[in-house]
């Protein structure tokens, strides 16, 4: 066999498959992998568990039913306002600023809908307040409120604060809800 | 060196792209499951779908296990489990995403989930290599299904195949697979080597260069494409076809990510049909490039082999001594970077990048140590099973941070409940319900009198008990006057006591006909004031029955909070513990595996050398024979 054979041979055995399959040395350790995954995995899981306890604990020991209050935030197609920030006043003392990033306006844009406070408040007539800013139409700058009225019971209270685009306007409409 | 780091960067990103192209498959599977429009029908979904989106998956997970256990979605009920598993499973929980899957098909949800789910469960065993168990879920997935979810289960199906070894299988699933989407050049690039592994070259061929010639718009596509043509190139290299194999790898972009391979192969096209002369232009170009990949390495060896068969021997001498002096450096390098590793400091950049919201948590080529070259180790690094372990790093940093946090609570929640503690026993006394419950029956006894009392009047009829304070004063001023009236008869003058008697005796009527006429009106506000007061004391008695129910429990409250706290704690400090050994054990394992990546690199450029100086000596061997080189 000839040299220039032997090169050849020997150069498309190891570039065939490296340049195929990719240039990667081959290290194996996938036993210890498997055995850490495991661990992993366990560990996820249990870590899991006890923030889920610890959540269920929080709510009882700092918002009682009683006396519980949450507001959620929602939009949908978002033409016509790209939400920047939310102020929220319970009876005009503020309880929330919340300025959003890129990635948490895509995130209520696909669907997502956001606890934006939970708080405790006295049974009683009370009355909410949501500032919203950011671009609207035309791309200025746009500032709307939106008020609502409730009647805090024995019960928690859940509330929406819903986004949308009015087409017909071609305006954001804020809408406000209340959850059953 | 930054502009040296820059193209690593590249690099990686590209080859990660190129990863996902051969997971085509699963891409699409997820893809169409991601892109089901979700309609949220109760708000605590909602959020949790608002941490998935906004990049918290474990916080997304907590929520969705705290919305189900406390009812909190109950029009989500089967979305809840597949999301629930589908979450698992983009969390590296196969286990629990497969336990998930498994309850919701025994559960008997509606056949688009079960199917749904028979197919997240196929993709959680085939990343498990239980390829015999991928096999039986997607048996279980119903002929009669939506057109998108038919195709992700055929993808699926193929890439369990193609793992098993079964490309025939494989290449004729993949042959019946629409072409409509963008996905299609996956589809033919999975199929061609398919075919090719089935011993099908030609129809392999015909997918592929129909890959190699498609029209890109990004650079997935491109990348795919380029990919495409150099596996072809180099079986056609292999099967000494040279011309076609050259028209293959011209089609590579010259800038590309497979470009080094691309040149090599085009070198070796010409050098193959003893035209040394046109190989020298690829391999010359290869051999300027940044040391990234083998092909490089080897260019500088390809480079004085031509120079060599061409007869130039002074310039082939050159460039083995540059070969030599490349790699006698490099291994300089990578003994200093082995050292780095050794000592523990891949991984100091990553800890001081440590953030606490897990989306932030990142790590890459750039975090290296300066004096670890991205290049020596970025094929490993941009790995599926390596991004897997940093993906496996980031998430125990991530329940690290989460369980400290936990231990701040812990100590809140421990302060809030001595606050109430405090204040409750200061409070204590001064609501003492005994004292309320004197108070209470004593108000009773006294409702009690006033109901006897409207008996009796509505008994008698006791007009002058239902007079009002007027009448009250008009009914004692008439009273004195009858008094008057009555001791004086006889002193008075006949005809003035006459007229007064009448006076005395009209007002009188007047009142008794006031009073009289309105005795319903009358006691029925008695009436209703006796039942406002019966709702008072009923409120009241609750109050009472409340406070003595707190004061029972509130201590045995106190207690049962301060325990669980205390039990949470403990659990905490157990949990961090284990959580930052297997952080080190984790480490140590990538540290392992970039040592062995560097070791095995160190070999190669040390065979590299070997070959290079034997090379130099033959060379010089030849000049001292025919007395041209030296």
């Amino acid at each position: 066999m000839t040299r220039g054979s032997k090169v050849k041979k020997l150069f498309i055995a190891i570039s065939f498959f490296a340049l195929m399959f990719g240039f990667g040395y081959g290290y194996s350790a996938d036993d210890q992998a498997k055995t850490l995954d495991d661990k992993v995995q366990q560990l996820k899981k249990e870590v899991m568990q006890l923030n889920r306890d610890l959540f269920v604990l929080e709510e009882e020991l700092l918002f009682p039913t009683s006396t519980q209050v949450a507001v959620f935030l929602s939009t949908d197609v978002g033409n016509f306002f790209r939400l920047d920030s939310v102020e929220l006043k319970m009876d005009d003392k503020v309880v929330q600023n919340y300025l959003y990033t890129q990635q948490e306006v895509e995130a209520l844009s696909r669907g997502g809908v956001q606890k934006l406070w939970v708080g405790n408040v006295k049974k009683g007539q009370r009355e909410l307040v949501a500032i919203f800013r950011g671009p609207g139409p035309n791309g200025r700058e746009y500032k709307r409120g939106t008020s609502f009225v409730f009647e805090k019971g024995s019960g928690t209270k859940y509330i929406e604060l819903k986004i949308t685009d009015k087409s017909q306007k071609l305006q954001p409409e804020f809408v406000v809800r209340e959850w059953e | 060196m930054k502009g040296q780091r820059s193209i690593f960067f590249y690099l990686l990103r590209v080859t990660a792209i190129c990863v996902l192209a051969s997971c085509a498959g699963q891409a699409l599977a997820k893809d169409y499951f991601d892109k089901k429009e979700i309609v949220v029908k109760d708000p605590f979904f909602g959020d949790a779908l608002y941490d998935y989106y906004s990049g918290n998956t474990f916080d997304a997970i907590i929520k969705l296990i705290v919305a189900k256990d406390l009812g909190r979605v109950p029009n989500h009920q089967e979305d809840v489990d597949i999301w629930l598993g589908s979450l698992y499973l983009s969390y590296g929980m196969h286990y629990q995403a497969e336990a998930v899957f498994k309850r919701l098909i025994e559960e008997g949800a509606s056949p688009e989930i079960r199917d749904r789910a028979w197919l997240q469960l196929a993709k959680v065993r085939y990343q498990k290599g239980l390829y015999e168990d991928a096999i039986r879920a997607i048996e279980e997935i119903q002929e009669n299904i939506p057109e998108e979810l038919m195709g992700a289960t055929q993808l699926q199906m193929a890439n369990v195949l193609m793992a098993r070894g079964e490309y025939q299988q494989a290449a004729d699933m993949l042959l019946k697979f629409p072409r409509n989407d963008q996905f299609s050049q996956y589809v033919n690039y999975n199929l061609g080597v398919a075919l090719f592994r089935s011993d099908r070259q030609i129809e392999g061929t015909e997918y592929l260069d129909a890959v190699g010639l498609a029209s890109a718009d990004d650079e997935e596509l491109k990348a795919l494409r380029d990919k495409a043509n150099i596996a072809l190139g180099y079986v056609l290299l292999a099967n000494d076809d040279f011309p076609r194999a050259k028209a293959y790898f011209q089609r590579v972009r010259v800038s590309g990510p497979f470009s080094n391979k691309a040149l090599l192969g085009l070198g070796w096209a010409d050098a193959f049909q003893q035209d040394y002369r046109r190989a020298l232009a690829p391999w010359l170009e290869l051999s300027t490039r940044t040391l990234s990949d083998a092909a490089v390495y080897e260019s500088l060896l390809a480079v004085p082999y031509a120079y060599e068969r061409l007869q130039a021997y002074q310039q082939s001498l050159q460039a083995y001594e540059t070969a030599i002096t490349t790699f006698s450096n490099d291994l300089s390098r990578l003994n200093v970077a082995i050292e780095m590793v050794q000592n523990g400091k891949l991984w100091e950049q990553l800890l001081n990048n440590i953030s606490t919201q897990e989306s932030k948590i990142t790590w890459g080529l750039e975090d290296l140590p300066p004096e670890i070259e991205p290049r020596f180790v970025y094929t490993l690094v941009s790995g599926h099973s390596f991004q897997q372990s940093i993906d496996s790093l980031r998430h125990l940093i991530y329940l690290n941070n989460s369980l400290s946090k936990q231990a701040d609570n812990m100590e809140t929640f421990q302060y809030i409940l001595d606050l109430r503690k405090e204040t409750y026993e200061e409070r204590l006394p001064q609501l003492a319900p005994e004292q309320g419950d004197h108070r209470m029956a004593l108000l009773k006894d006294e409702r009690n009198l006033y109901m006897e009392e409207y008996k009796r009047i509505e008994r008698e009829g006791d007009l002058k008990a239902l007079a009002n304070d007027k009448e009250q004063n008009q009914i004692e001023r008439l009273e004195k006057i009858q008094d008057i009236l009555r001791r004086h008869r006889h002193d008075m003058d006949p005809k003035l006591y006459r007229e007064t008697l009448a006076k005395y005796r009209l007002y009188s009527g007047i009142l008794e006909w006031e009073i009289g006429t309105t005795i319903a009106p009358r006691l029925w506000k008695i009436k209703k004031a006796l039942r406002e007061l019966d709702n008072e004391l009923e409120q009241a008695t609750r109050q009472q029955q409340i406070l003595h129910r707190a004061r029972l429990s509130a201590p045995r409250s106190f207690e049962g909070y301060g325990q669980k706290i205390a039990g949470y704690s403990k659990k905490i400090d157990s949990l961090q513990r284990r959580v930052q050994e297997t952080i080190e054990e984790q480490k140590q394992l990538m540290e392992q595996q970039v040592l062995s990546e560097l070791q095995i690199l160190q070999q190669r450029i040390a065979s590299y050398l070997d070959q290079a100086k034997f090379a130099k000596a033959h060379l010089l061997d030849l000049g001292a024979n025919q007395g041209g080189v030296n």
